[in-house]
């Protein structure tokens, strides 16, 4: 019954792993919402990045995201805590971090990205190639 | 917790996959526990013991202090390339800090008379510590602003590490 169980509980931790892995570097397509210039540059189709203390990868992503900022100069980098913004966190649903926006010059947020993944999958959502498998969110929210 | 300083994210992973082979074997040898008497001399039980104190030991003294990551630091970081980047400790010593719950909780239970405490607790630390051993999983980007939403922040509202660049203004959200 041991080796059962000890298989039993190395496939269920490998299928979570592998639903979590697959769930990382998600672009979520989004329209109707805005942001304050708080949190983005005027003018700038602006990568928001989220954080904790507690995020490791955030650390892992920052550079990659801000390298993305430096070659364009229609592309803005920000980074907020989580948590000193808890109220902004809680209106745009952050859950876990990394989350990173894409926000247009105008203010909309137009892409959610969950996780850590490759630079082309920021700048493919900048550019509004959005992969399939995304979902597109319609409520009206501006914050 | 310590003062975040930048450390080699290869350490907590390899930390994170000793700690995931210890908890399967604690889970299989605790197994037997859950339908017998409560025996505190049981291998099972002792090893769920030790592997608490191991946790609340990085949990306390930070994740680069416990005897994984020290380990780490003198034979196995010298002979490594630099990494990529660095991590603050805070995340993995986080980690420690909910496996010594989890564990604590298995080891609290066990002798409060209920004996399939052992194995179960064993079982949930194992899916964590093999989530970041296996696949990079981080306990704290996934709990910690659930905890912050409840107003505990485990006292690192400002702790420095990688930061706002930008500050908003909360009146204007």
């Amino acid at each position: 019954m041991e080796y059962g169980i000890v298989a039993g509980l190395l496939v269920v931790s490998t299928l979570l792993g592998l639903v979590w892995k697959s769930r990382q570097g998600r672009v979520v397509a989004q329209s109707g919402s805005t942001i304050s210039l708080d949190y983005r540059e005027a003018g700038k189709t602006t990568i928001l990045q989220f954080t904790t203390p507690m995020c490791g990868p955030c650390a892992q992503l920052k550079p990659r995201l801000e390298k993305i900022a430096n070659f364009r100069s229609d592309v803005a980098y920000r980074d907020v805590d989580a948590v000193e913004h808890l109220d902004l966190a809680n209106r745009l649903s952050i859950r876990s971090t990394p989350t990173t926006l894409i926000v247009s010059p105008d203010g909309e947020i137009r892409a959610r990205i969950n996780g850590i993944a490759p630079a082309e999958t920021f700048i493919n959502a900048i550019e509004g190639t959005i992969p399939a498998r995304s979902i597109t969110a319609t409520e009206e929210t501006v914050i | 917790m310590n003062k975040p300083t930048g450390i080699d994210p290869r350490g907590p992973r390899f930390g994170a996959t000793i700690t995931a082979v210890l908890l399967l074997v604690d889970v299989f040898i605790s197994i037997p526990l859950a339908t017998a008497p409560i025996n505190v001399e049981a291998n099972g039980y002792v090893l769920l013991v030790v592997l608490s104190g191991i946790f609340l030991w990085g949990a306390v003294g930070g994740v680069q202090q416990s005897p994984y990551g020290l380990f780490f630091a003198k034979f196995i970081r010298p002979r490594l390339k630099s990494p990529e980047f660095v991590e603050s400790p805070a995340g993995p010593t986080f980690s420690q800090a909910v496996g010594f719950i989890v564990t604590i909780s298995g080891v609290l239970l066990y002798l409060a008379g209920i004996p399939a405490a052992v194995p179960v607790a064993a079982a949930f630390a194992f899916v964590a510590a093999f989530l970041n051993a296996a696949f990079g999983y981080c306990l704290g980007c996934e709990i910690y602003l659930l905890f912050a939403k409840r107003g505990i922040t485990f006292g690192l509202e400002k702790p420095g590490t990688p930061r706002t660049t930008r500050v908003g203004s909360d009146h204007n959200i």
